[in-house]
Protein backbone atom coordinates (compact mmCIF):
# COMPACT_ATOMS: atom_id res chain seq x y z
CA UNK A 1 0.00 0.00 0.00
CA UNK A 2 1.60 3.37 -1.06
CA UNK A 3 1.42 6.01 2.11
CA UNK A 4 3.55 8.83 1.20
CA UNK A 5 1.57 11.90 1.67
CA UNK A 6 3.67 15.06 1.84
CA UNK A 7 2.14 16.72 5.01
CA UNK A 8 2.00 19.65 2.60
CA UNK A 9 -0.94 17.57 0.92
CA UNK A 10 -2.33 17.29 4.41
CA UNK A 11 -4.58 14.16 4.76
CA UNK A 12 -6.03 13.14 1.91
CA UNK A 13 -5.77 10.13 -0.55
CA UNK A 14 -4.23 6.79 1.30
CA UNK A 15 -4.33 7.46 4.39
CA UNK A 16 -7.73 9.40 4.78
CA UNK A 17 -9.27 6.13 2.96
CA UNK A 18 -7.81 4.18 5.50
CA UNK A 19 -8.76 6.53 8.64
CA UNK A 20 -12.23 6.30 6.95
CA UNK A 21 -12.38 2.92 6.63
CA UNK A 22 -11.25 2.34 10.59
CA UNK A 23 -11.96 4.87 12.93
CA UNK A 24 -15.24 3.48 13.66
CA UNK A 25 -13.84 0.39 14.68
CA UNK A 26 -10.47 1.96 16.22
CA UNK A 27 -11.96 4.16 18.14
CA UNK A 28 -14.91 1.81 19.70
CA UNK A 29 -12.04 -1.12 20.62
CA UNK A 30 -10.18 1.77 22.09
CA UNK A 31 -13.24 2.91 23.76
CA UNK A 32 -14.51 -0.27 25.50
CA UNK A 33 -10.91 -1.64 26.02
CA UNK A 34 -10.26 1.77 27.97
CA UNK A 35 -13.36 2.53 29.43
CA UNK A 36 -14.03 6.03 28.94
CA UNK A 37 -13.91 8.93 25.94
CA UNK A 38 -10.69 10.97 27.01
CA UNK A 39 -8.46 7.71 26.56
CA UNK A 40 -10.20 6.73 24.02
CA UNK A 41 -9.37 9.68 22.00
CA UNK A 42 -5.76 9.06 22.95
CA UNK A 43 -5.32 5.18 22.08
CA UNK A 44 -7.06 5.71 18.70
CA UNK A 45 -4.61 8.46 17.88
CA UNK A 46 -1.48 6.27 19.00
CA UNK A 47 -3.14 3.71 16.84
CA UNK A 48 -3.21 5.94 13.63
CA UNK A 49 0.56 6.96 14.60
CA UNK A 50 1.53 4.09 14.60
CA UNK A 51 -0.64 2.51 11.34
CA UNK A 52 0.52 5.52 9.43
CA UNK A 53 4.30 4.85 10.30
CA UNK A 54 4.03 1.40 9.91
CA UNK A 55 2.06 0.82 7.11
CA UNK A 56 4.68 0.55 4.42
CA UNK A 57 6.03 -1.93 6.42
CA UNK A 58 2.95 -4.40 6.41
CA UNK A 59 3.43 -7.65 4.77
CA UNK A 60 -0.10 -9.05 4.17
CA UNK A 61 0.89 -12.05 6.15
CA UNK A 62 -2.24 -11.38 8.54
CA UNK A 63 -5.48 -9.91 7.71
CA UNK A 64 -5.39 -6.24 7.64
CA UNK A 65 -7.71 -5.73 10.23
CA UNK A 66 -6.43 -8.17 12.35
CA UNK A 67 -3.06 -5.90 12.51
CA UNK A 68 -5.16 -2.55 12.84
CA UNK A 69 -7.27 -4.20 16.03
CA UNK A 70 -3.66 -5.73 17.32
CA UNK A 71 -2.57 -1.85 17.36
CA UNK A 72 -5.59 -0.23 19.26
CA UNK A 73 -5.35 -3.15 21.74
CA UNK A 74 -1.96 -3.04 22.28
CA UNK A 75 -2.67 1.17 22.28
CA UNK A 76 -4.84 1.47 24.59
CA UNK A 77 -3.61 -1.38 27.05
CA UNK A 78 -0.10 0.34 27.16
CA UNK A 79 -2.09 3.77 27.68
CA UNK A 80 -4.20 2.03 30.54
CA UNK A 81 -0.76 0.77 31.91
CA UNK A 82 1.11 4.08 31.60
CA UNK A 83 -2.01 5.91 33.11
CA UNK A 84 -2.34 3.39 36.30
CA UNK A 85 -1.04 5.70 38.60
CA UNK A 86 -3.84 8.52 37.71
CA UNK A 87 -6.75 7.98 39.79
CA UNK A 88 -9.89 5.95 38.05
CA UNK A 89 -12.40 7.65 36.01
CA UNK A 90 -16.13 7.36 37.76
CA UNK A 91 -18.66 6.39 35.98
CA UNK A 92 -20.29 10.12 36.63
CA UNK A 93 -17.80 10.98 33.91
CA UNK A 94 -18.93 8.12 31.62
CA UNK A 95 -22.81 9.30 31.95
CA UNK A 96 -21.50 12.60 31.47
CA UNK A 97 -24.02 14.24 29.21
CA UNK A 98 -21.70 16.83 28.02
CA UNK A 99 -19.16 13.51 26.91
CA UNK A 100 -19.63 13.55 23.06
CA UNK A 101 -18.47 10.16 23.18
CA UNK A 102 -21.66 9.08 24.78
CA UNK A 103 -22.93 5.66 22.67
CA UNK A 104 -25.55 6.95 20.13
CA UNK A 105 -29.08 6.80 21.59
CA UNK A 106 -30.96 4.69 18.72
CA UNK A 107 -34.03 4.86 20.53
CA UNK A 108 -36.01 7.89 20.48
CA UNK A 109 -35.93 8.67 24.74
CA UNK A 110 -39.25 10.62 23.94
CA UNK A 111 -40.89 7.20 22.59
CA UNK A 112 -38.62 5.37 25.63
CA UNK A 113 -39.56 7.64 28.42
CA UNK A 114 -36.78 9.56 30.05
CA UNK A 115 -36.43 7.27 32.88
CA UNK A 116 -36.19 4.06 30.70
CA UNK A 117 -33.65 5.84 29.24
CA UNK A 118 -32.33 7.18 32.08
CA UNK A 119 -31.95 3.64 33.49
CA UNK A 120 -30.43 2.04 30.08
CA UNK A 121 -28.12 4.35 30.21
CA UNK A 122 -26.91 3.30 33.60
CA UNK A 123 -27.28 0.03 33.22
CA UNK A 124 -25.06 0.88 29.64
CA UNK A 125 -22.25 2.36 32.14
CA UNK A 126 -22.11 -0.27 34.24
CA UNK A 127 -22.01 -2.82 32.26
CA UNK A 128 -19.08 -0.95 30.56
CA UNK A 129 -17.47 -0.61 33.98
CA UNK A 130 -17.61 -4.24 34.75
CA UNK A 131 -15.58 -5.47 31.33
CA UNK A 132 -13.30 -2.13 32.31
CA UNK A 133 -12.49 -4.51 35.51
CA UNK A 134 -11.33 -7.17 33.75
CA UNK A 135 -7.85 -7.87 33.18
CA UNK A 136 -6.20 -6.23 29.94
CA UNK A 137 -6.30 -9.36 28.58
CA UNK A 138 -9.41 -10.64 28.98
CA UNK A 139 -10.68 -7.33 28.54
CA UNK A 140 -9.33 -7.47 24.99
CA UNK A 141 -10.70 -10.85 23.95
CA UNK A 142 -14.50 -9.55 25.35
CA UNK A 143 -14.23 -6.58 23.38
CA UNK A 144 -12.91 -8.40 20.01
CA UNK A 145 -15.05 -11.40 20.35
CA UNK A 146 -18.71 -9.52 21.94
CA UNK A 147 -18.72 -6.14 20.46
CA UNK A 148 -16.40 -6.67 17.19
CA UNK A 149 -17.95 -10.03 16.52
CA UNK A 150 -14.54 -11.46 15.29
CA UNK A 151 -14.07 -15.03 14.89
CA UNK A 152 -11.58 -17.57 17.23
CA UNK A 153 -9.39 -17.22 14.13
CA UNK A 154 -8.90 -13.83 13.49
CA UNK A 155 -8.77 -12.58 17.54
CA UNK A 156 -5.33 -15.15 17.41
CA UNK A 157 -3.85 -13.22 14.68
CA UNK A 158 -4.82 -9.46 16.58
CA UNK A 159 -3.49 -11.07 19.52
CA UNK A 160 -0.86 -13.20 18.45
CA UNK A 161 -1.69 -16.38 20.10
CA UNK A 162 -2.95 -19.30 19.45
CA UNK A 163 -6.46 -20.35 19.02
CA UNK A 164 -6.13 -22.64 21.99
CA UNK A 165 -5.42 -19.60 23.99
CA UNK A 166 -8.07 -17.78 22.78
CA UNK A 167 -10.48 -20.41 23.82
CA UNK A 168 -8.84 -20.82 27.30
CA UNK A 169 -8.37 -16.78 27.69
CA UNK A 170 -12.09 -16.64 26.58
CA UNK A 171 -13.67 -18.96 29.17
CA UNK A 172 -11.39 -17.36 32.05
CA UNK A 173 -13.10 -14.16 30.63
CA UNK A 174 -16.66 -15.79 31.14
CA UNK A 175 -15.91 -16.54 34.59
CA UNK A 176 -14.44 -13.30 35.55
CA UNK A 177 -17.34 -11.55 33.88
CA UNK A 178 -19.65 -13.86 36.07
CA UNK A 179 -18.32 -12.18 39.49
CA UNK A 180 -18.21 -8.35 37.60
CA UNK A 181 -22.05 -8.74 35.58
CA UNK A 182 -24.00 -10.62 37.85
CA UNK A 183 -24.53 -8.37 40.26
CA UNK A 184 -25.05 -5.58 37.88
CA UNK A 185 -27.42 -7.90 36.25
CA UNK A 186 -29.60 -8.57 39.10
CA UNK A 187 -29.95 -5.21 40.22
CA UNK A 188 -31.52 -4.63 37.06
CA UNK A 189 -33.78 -7.87 36.72
CA UNK A 190 -32.01 -8.73 33.81
CA UNK A 191 -31.80 -12.59 32.46
CA UNK B 1 -18.06 -34.91 25.86
CA UNK B 2 -16.39 -33.66 28.69
CA UNK B 3 -17.57 -31.09 30.99
CA UNK B 4 -14.90 -28.43 29.42
CA UNK B 5 -15.32 -29.28 25.71
CA UNK B 6 -19.38 -28.44 26.23
CA UNK B 7 -18.53 -25.15 28.13
CA UNK B 8 -15.91 -24.38 25.35
CA UNK B 9 -18.74 -25.25 22.30
CA UNK B 10 -20.83 -22.70 24.76
CA UNK B 11 -18.97 -20.19 24.10
CA UNK B 12 -18.24 -20.35 20.73
CA UNK B 13 -22.24 -20.66 20.44
CA UNK B 14 -22.31 -17.26 22.10
CA UNK B 15 -21.06 -15.82 18.53
CA UNK B 16 -24.55 -16.01 17.79
CA UNK B 17 -26.23 -13.74 20.13
CA UNK B 18 -27.29 -10.75 17.88
CA UNK B 19 -28.53 -7.83 19.44
CA UNK B 20 -32.33 -8.94 19.32
CA UNK B 21 -31.42 -11.48 21.62
CA UNK B 22 -29.75 -8.79 23.69
CA UNK B 23 -32.92 -6.81 23.99
CA UNK B 24 -34.88 -10.20 24.58
CA UNK B 25 -32.88 -10.35 28.21
CA UNK B 26 -34.49 -6.82 29.44
CA UNK B 27 -38.20 -8.62 28.86
CA UNK B 28 -38.80 -11.43 31.07
CA UNK B 29 -42.03 -12.78 29.35
CA UNK B 30 -39.53 -12.94 26.27
CA UNK B 31 -36.42 -14.01 27.84
CA UNK B 32 -35.25 -17.21 26.28
CA UNK B 33 -32.81 -19.66 26.70
CA UNK B 34 -31.86 -19.82 23.13
CA UNK B 35 -31.15 -23.52 22.78
CA UNK B 36 -31.42 -23.53 19.22
CA UNK B 37 -28.12 -21.47 19.07
CA UNK B 38 -26.18 -24.74 20.64
CA UNK B 39 -25.01 -27.68 18.64
CA UNK B 40 -27.21 -31.06 18.80
CA UNK B 41 -24.91 -32.88 20.81
CA UNK B 42 -24.86 -30.47 23.68
CA UNK B 43 -28.35 -29.73 23.58
CA UNK B 44 -28.82 -33.30 24.91
CA UNK B 45 -26.18 -32.45 27.51
CA UNK B 46 -28.26 -30.02 28.66
CA UNK B 47 -31.28 -31.44 28.66
CA UNK B 48 -29.67 -33.87 30.68
CA UNK B 49 -28.30 -31.73 33.09
CA UNK B 50 -29.51 -29.00 35.03
CA UNK B 51 -26.64 -27.32 36.31
CA UNK B 52 -25.04 -27.47 32.91
CA UNK B 53 -28.08 -25.81 31.34
CA UNK B 54 -27.92 -23.04 34.08
CA UNK B 55 -24.55 -22.33 33.06
CA UNK B 56 -25.25 -21.85 29.15
CA UNK B 57 -28.41 -19.41 31.05
CA UNK B 58 -25.39 -17.75 32.68
CA UNK B 59 -23.23 -17.57 29.59
CA UNK B 60 -26.17 -16.21 27.52
CA UNK B 61 -27.05 -13.71 30.16
CA UNK B 62 -23.65 -11.66 29.86
CA UNK B 63 -23.10 -12.00 26.11
CA UNK B 64 -27.08 -10.61 26.19
CA UNK B 65 -25.63 -7.46 28.30
CA UNK B 66 -22.33 -7.08 26.18
CA UNK B 67 -24.21 -6.59 23.38
CA UNK B 68 -27.05 -4.00 24.82
CA UNK B 69 -23.81 -1.87 24.39
CA UNK B 70 -23.89 0.63 21.32
CA UNK B 71 -21.34 2.04 19.13
CA UNK B 72 -19.85 5.13 19.91
CA UNK B 73 -20.00 7.52 17.67
CA UNK B 74 -15.87 8.77 16.56
CA UNK B 75 -15.45 11.96 18.56
CA UNK B 76 -14.89 15.11 15.68
CA UNK B 77 -11.79 15.61 17.15
CA UNK B 78 -10.27 12.75 16.48
CA UNK B 79 -9.47 14.13 12.27
CA UNK B 80 -7.67 16.66 13.78
CA UNK B 81 -5.32 14.96 16.33
CA UNK B 82 -4.46 12.57 13.69
CA UNK B 83 -4.06 14.94 11.58
CA UNK B 84 -1.24 16.79 14.09
CA UNK B 85 0.31 13.68 14.72
CA UNK B 86 0.86 12.64 11.49
CA UNK B 87 2.71 15.93 10.49
CA UNK B 88 4.54 15.64 13.67
CA UNK B 89 5.92 12.42 12.69
CA UNK B 90 6.70 13.69 9.02
CA UNK B 91 8.75 16.91 10.95
CA UNK B 92 10.50 13.78 13.28
CA UNK B 93 11.61 12.20 9.59
CA UNK B 94 12.31 15.32 8.47
CA UNK B 95 15.15 16.27 11.34
CA UNK B 96 15.82 12.53 11.49
CA UNK B 97 17.35 13.02 7.80
CA UNK B 98 18.77 16.46 8.29
CA UNK B 99 21.17 15.05 11.30
CA UNK B 100 21.87 11.90 8.79
CA UNK B 101 23.34 14.77 6.45
CA UNK B 102 25.42 16.05 8.93
CA UNK B 103 28.85 15.35 8.20
CA UNK B 104 30.83 13.29 10.34
CA UNK B 105 33.71 14.31 12.01
CA UNK B 106 36.51 12.01 13.38
CA UNK B 107 37.07 12.08 17.15
CA UNK B 108 40.44 13.92 17.50
CA UNK B 109 43.30 12.16 19.27
CA UNK B 110 43.08 13.78 22.74
CA UNK B 111 38.94 13.28 23.27
CA UNK B 112 39.91 9.61 21.88
CA UNK B 113 42.32 9.23 24.19
CA UNK B 114 40.38 10.94 27.33
CA UNK B 115 36.99 8.28 26.45
CA UNK B 116 39.05 5.65 26.61
CA UNK B 117 40.92 6.72 30.14
CA UNK B 118 37.07 7.12 31.49
CA UNK B 119 36.20 4.18 29.93
CA UNK B 120 38.61 2.07 32.25
CA UNK B 121 38.41 3.95 35.39
CA UNK B 122 35.54 2.16 38.13
CA UNK B 123 31.98 4.01 38.15
CA UNK B 124 32.65 6.34 40.70
CA UNK B 125 36.40 7.30 39.39
CA UNK B 126 34.96 8.66 36.34
CA UNK B 127 32.27 9.91 37.88
CA UNK B 128 34.17 12.02 39.94
CA UNK B 129 36.40 13.11 37.46
CA UNK B 130 33.24 14.04 35.53
CA UNK B 131 33.30 17.67 36.84
CA UNK B 132 36.70 18.68 36.44
CA UNK B 133 36.69 17.71 32.47
CA UNK B 134 37.86 20.55 29.91
CA UNK B 135 37.42 20.03 26.46
CA UNK B 136 40.74 18.77 24.75
CA UNK B 137 42.71 21.72 23.02
CA UNK B 138 42.27 19.77 19.70
CA UNK B 139 38.63 19.72 19.68
CA UNK B 140 38.16 23.61 20.79
CA UNK B 141 40.42 23.80 17.49
CA UNK B 142 38.06 21.91 15.43
CA UNK B 143 35.37 23.87 16.45
CA UNK B 144 37.06 27.16 15.87
CA UNK B 145 37.92 25.85 12.27
CA UNK B 146 34.03 24.33 11.61
CA UNK B 147 32.63 27.69 12.27
CA UNK B 148 35.26 29.52 10.63
CA UNK B 149 34.17 27.56 7.10
CA UNK B 150 30.50 27.29 8.42
CA UNK B 151 30.42 31.06 8.21
CA UNK B 152 32.82 31.71 5.07
CA UNK B 153 30.66 29.57 2.81
CA UNK B 154 27.54 30.99 4.59
CA UNK B 155 25.87 28.06 3.67
CA UNK B 156 22.07 27.83 4.48
CA UNK B 157 21.61 25.75 6.79
CA UNK B 158 18.79 22.86 5.96
CA UNK B 159 17.75 22.72 9.80
CA UNK B 160 15.41 25.19 11.13
CA UNK B 161 17.45 27.73 13.63
CA UNK B 162 20.17 25.73 13.68
CA UNK B 163 23.23 25.53 11.95
CA UNK B 164 25.96 22.98 11.60
CA UNK B 165 28.57 24.40 14.23
CA UNK B 166 30.53 21.60 16.66
CA UNK B 167 29.92 23.08 20.09
CA UNK B 168 32.78 21.42 21.96
CA UNK B 169 31.29 21.55 25.54
CA UNK B 170 28.24 20.02 24.63
CA UNK B 171 30.08 17.16 22.99
CA UNK B 172 31.89 16.40 26.17
CA UNK B 173 29.15 16.36 28.27
CA UNK B 174 27.08 14.06 26.09
CA UNK B 175 29.82 12.07 25.25
CA UNK B 176 30.95 11.85 28.95
CA UNK B 177 27.28 11.19 30.32
CA UNK B 178 27.53 8.12 27.27
CA UNK B 179 30.25 6.75 29.15
CA UNK B 180 29.09 7.28 32.36
CA UNK B 181 25.73 4.81 31.80
CA UNK B 182 28.23 2.74 30.21
CA UNK B 183 30.23 2.37 33.21
CA UNK B 184 27.62 2.04 35.33
CA UNK B 185 25.95 -0.78 33.19
CA UNK B 186 28.81 -2.85 33.43
CA UNK B 187 30.07 -2.75 36.55
CA UNK B 188 26.17 -3.33 37.79
CA UNK B 189 26.42 -6.40 35.04
CA UNK B 190 28.65 -9.04 33.80
CA UNK B 191 31.99 -7.51 35.91
CA UNK B 192 33.75 -7.05 33.50
CA UNK B 193 37.13 -4.80 34.41
CA UNK B 194 37.76 -3.32 30.82
CA UNK B 195 35.31 -1.85 28.11
CA UNK B 196 36.44 -2.10 24.44
CA UNK B 197 36.60 1.49 23.11
CA UNK B 198 36.76 2.22 19.72
CA UNK B 199 38.05 5.10 17.98
CA UNK B 200 34.40 6.77 17.07
CA UNK B 201 33.17 9.48 14.88
CA UNK B 202 30.41 12.22 15.88
CA UNK B 203 28.14 14.46 14.55
CA UNK B 204 26.89 17.68 16.45
CA UNK B 205 24.92 20.82 15.87
CA UNK B 206 24.19 23.28 17.88
CA UNK B 207 21.25 25.32 18.46
CA UNK B 208 21.24 28.89 17.95
CA UNK B 209 18.18 29.39 20.13
CA UNK B 210 16.47 26.27 21.98
CA UNK B 211 13.57 27.96 23.41
CA UNK B 212 12.45 28.28 19.46
CA UNK B 213 14.25 25.30 18.37
CA UNK B 214 11.88 22.50 16.60
CA UNK B 215 10.33 19.88 19.11
CA UNK B 216 10.75 17.16 16.98
CA UNK B 217 14.57 18.42 16.61
CA UNK B 218 15.12 18.49 20.79
CA UNK B 219 13.29 15.41 20.57
CA UNK B 220 16.17 13.49 18.96
CA UNK B 221 19.27 15.42 20.19
CA UNK B 222 17.70 14.21 23.61
CA UNK B 223 18.15 11.00 22.33
CA UNK B 224 21.46 10.79 20.81
CA UNK B 225 22.77 12.66 24.04
CA UNK B 226 21.24 10.52 26.46
CA UNK B 227 18.63 13.20 27.56
CA UNK B 228 21.47 15.39 28.18
CA UNK B 229 19.51 18.02 25.48
CA UNK B 230 16.22 17.00 26.16
CA UNK B 231 15.50 20.28 28.15
CA UNK B 232 15.29 23.97 26.65
CA UNK B 233 17.79 24.48 29.75
CA UNK B 234 20.80 22.29 28.33
CA UNK B 235 23.80 23.22 26.76
CA UNK B 236 23.50 24.91 23.28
Amino acid sequence: MACQESPDRGFDGAFRDLYEQYKDRVYNVCYRTTGNAADALDASQETFGILFRKVSAFRFESKFSSWVYRIAVNASIDLKRRSAARPATSLDRLRSPSDDSAPIDFKDDEVEGPEAAATRHELQAEIQEAITRLSPKMRAITVLRYNESLSYEEIAECLGTSLGTVKSRLSRAHAALDRELTPVLDRHHLR
Amino acid sequence: MNRQSIRDAMIESLSGVTTRHAAEGANVDHGTDRLELLPQAVREHLAENEVLHQEWRQLLRQVRAIRTLERVPVPSDLDGRVVASLQAGYRQERVAEQVQALPTERAPRELDLLVRRLANQPFAEASADLGDLKAPASLERLVAVRVETERLARKPSGMPRTSRLLAAAALLVATSLGLVRLLGERDAGTGDNGLEVASFSFRVTRMEDPANADPALLGLLGGMSGGMLDGREGPQ
